[in-house]
């Protein structure tokens, strides 16, 4: 089914929209879950919360790209379910490499909490403009990476790449990252 | 800020640019399955496989010729430096060739005394006259006689042994330590051998040999393909025990070269290769 078909039957408030998404979705949305949670239980009950905060959100939202939101909703619920996870449990996956890379831009003398929320907001539009002003491979790069959270190998197979080059690109975007964050006052 | 709130709000990126990210990976995906683009990309690896063919090839080449030029350079430096054998030989010619006019002087003045025993007349008229004239007279003929008979001897001696050195020597001693190797040298100019001409043996000299050792120890080896030779102008064919025949060649800018030892030519000085070419003049 079309994705305006499937939204269409969300805006209808139609069962079968979820059904449909399942359908069509539901194996991406548990390999994004699963790149951050490594468990495939918790993938799944991850993906089922993905389908509720989907309806939930059409109407009123009518989103462009289906796929696009769905895997946002789904990398975020995943990343607060793991964020729930004690420390045990957390494992040393891809996240945690993930995690390891990102404490390089990271500033961990700042005073975050104070203004944690405004913060936050102004954060995610920096990252998006961030984001949008790399050129297309490294964008790409950096999406895979620390939106879905992709293995090395699995980005470097997708883009037909070797490791090594996958390794330095991302070190060269993190770079980049941390002087954008620096000029922008994120970060000391 | 910690790592987690960055991961955190990586989330916040625009859907538009996740569905460009996304799209392009399945275009790279996909792509493939048309015929058109699998034969351009098919065509664009083989191209980069040849590409990376060709270079492996030509590094693995230039690395063993490397190698192959080390070796064959300690080897000629090692073989043409070790001459100790060759100096030595010369060295104890030339001490008996300094050796032997000292005892033809000593032969000569013992000639001398005969002589002067066997002149009565002169030791008479000495003790008959009263004046030193007739003395000093005496002694100047005693001493040129003398004088005249150790030139002799040495000219007589110097002969000799010339004559000795050219009959027990052949030109394959003109090789010096190699000489063990081989049996039979001969030569013939580039000229002579380009018009069906026959090949010739030189014969032993000593200066033959000293301008061949000299040559092969002052010489410098190089590269051939570094090296401006000029024409060659006189092969030597060297035969070992076993029947192979060596061919050295030298040139006309007084470089040699061997054919068992490809890529290296030996440079030698002018004045070494003038003297070589008057051996086989």
């Amino acid at each position: 089914m079309e994705d305006t078909a499937i939204i269409d039957l969300y805006w209808k408030r139609d069962e079968q929209a979820i059904v449909e998404t399942d359908l069509k979705y539901g194996k991406y949305c548990h390999t994004v879950a699963y790149n951050v949670l490594n468990d495939i239980e918790d993938s799944r009950e991850c993906v089922n919360d993905t389908w509720l905060r989907a309806w939930n959100s059409m109407p009123p939202k009518r989103p462009s790209v289906l796929r696009a939101f769905l895997a946002k909703i789904t990398r975020n619920l995943a990343f607060d379910r793991y964020r729930a996870r004690g420390a045990a449990k957390r494992g040393s996956g891809t996240m945690e490499a993930v995690l390891d890379e990102l404490a390089e831009c990271a500033d961990l003398s700042g005073n975050w909490d104070a203004e944690e929320a405004y913060l936050a907001t102004e954060l995610k539009e920096a990252i998006n403009r961030f984001a949008e002003q790399l050129p297309e491979r490294e964008c790409d790069l950096f999406v895979r990476r620390y939106f879905f959270a992709e293995e090395i190998p699995a980005i470097a197979r997708r883009y037909q790449m070797t490791e090594n080059n996958v390794t330095v690109s991302l070190s060269r975007i993190r770079k980049k990252l941390r002087k954008y964050l620096k000029e922008g006052e994120y970060i000391e | 800020m910690r790592a987690e709130d960055l991961f955190e709000a990586m989330g916040g990126i625009d859907e538009k640019l996740i569905a460009r990210s996304d799209r392009r990976v399945r275009s790279s995906q996909e792509k493939p399955s048309s015929g058109k683009t699998v034969k351009k990309a098919r065509k664009r690896k083989n191209r980069r496989s040849m590409g990376a063919e060709i270079y492996r090839f030509t590094v693995v080449a230039m690395s063993t010729a490397a190698v192959v030029f080390v070796l064959f350079m300690a080897r000629d430096l090692l073989g043409i430096r070790d001459l100790s054998d060759i100096r030595d030989r010369l060295d104890s010619t030339q001490v008996s060739s300094i050796a032997e006019p000292v005892q033809a002087d000593g032969a000569a003045v013992e000639q001398a005394e005969k002589s002067d025993a066997e002149q009565p007349e002169a030791s008479s008229q000495m003790k008959a006259a009263d004046s030193g004239q007739a003395e000093e007279a005496v002694e100047e003929q005693a001493d040129s006689a003398a004088e005249e008979l150790a030139d002799s001897a040495v000219e007589d001696k110097a002969a000799e042994a010339a004559a000795n050195n050219s009959l027990a020597k052949t030109a394959v001693d003109m090789l010096g330590e190699f000489k063990g190797d081989y049996v039979r040298l001969e030569y013939i100019s580039a000229k002579e051998e380009a018009n069906g001409g026959s090949r010739k043996v030189p014969e032993y000299t000593v200066e033959g040999e000293i301008a061949l050792s000299e040559a092969f120890s002052k010489g410098k080896a190089s590269p051939a393909i570094l090296a401006s030779t000029g024409e060659a102008t006189y092969y030597v064919y060297l035969t070992t025990k076993n029947g192979e025949e060596h061919r050295v060649v030298f040139y006309e800018n007084a470089y040699v070269s061997m054919d068992n030892i490809p890529g290296i030519v030996m440079k030698i000085s002018q004045a070494d290769y003038e003297e070589i070419e008057d051996l086989f003049r």
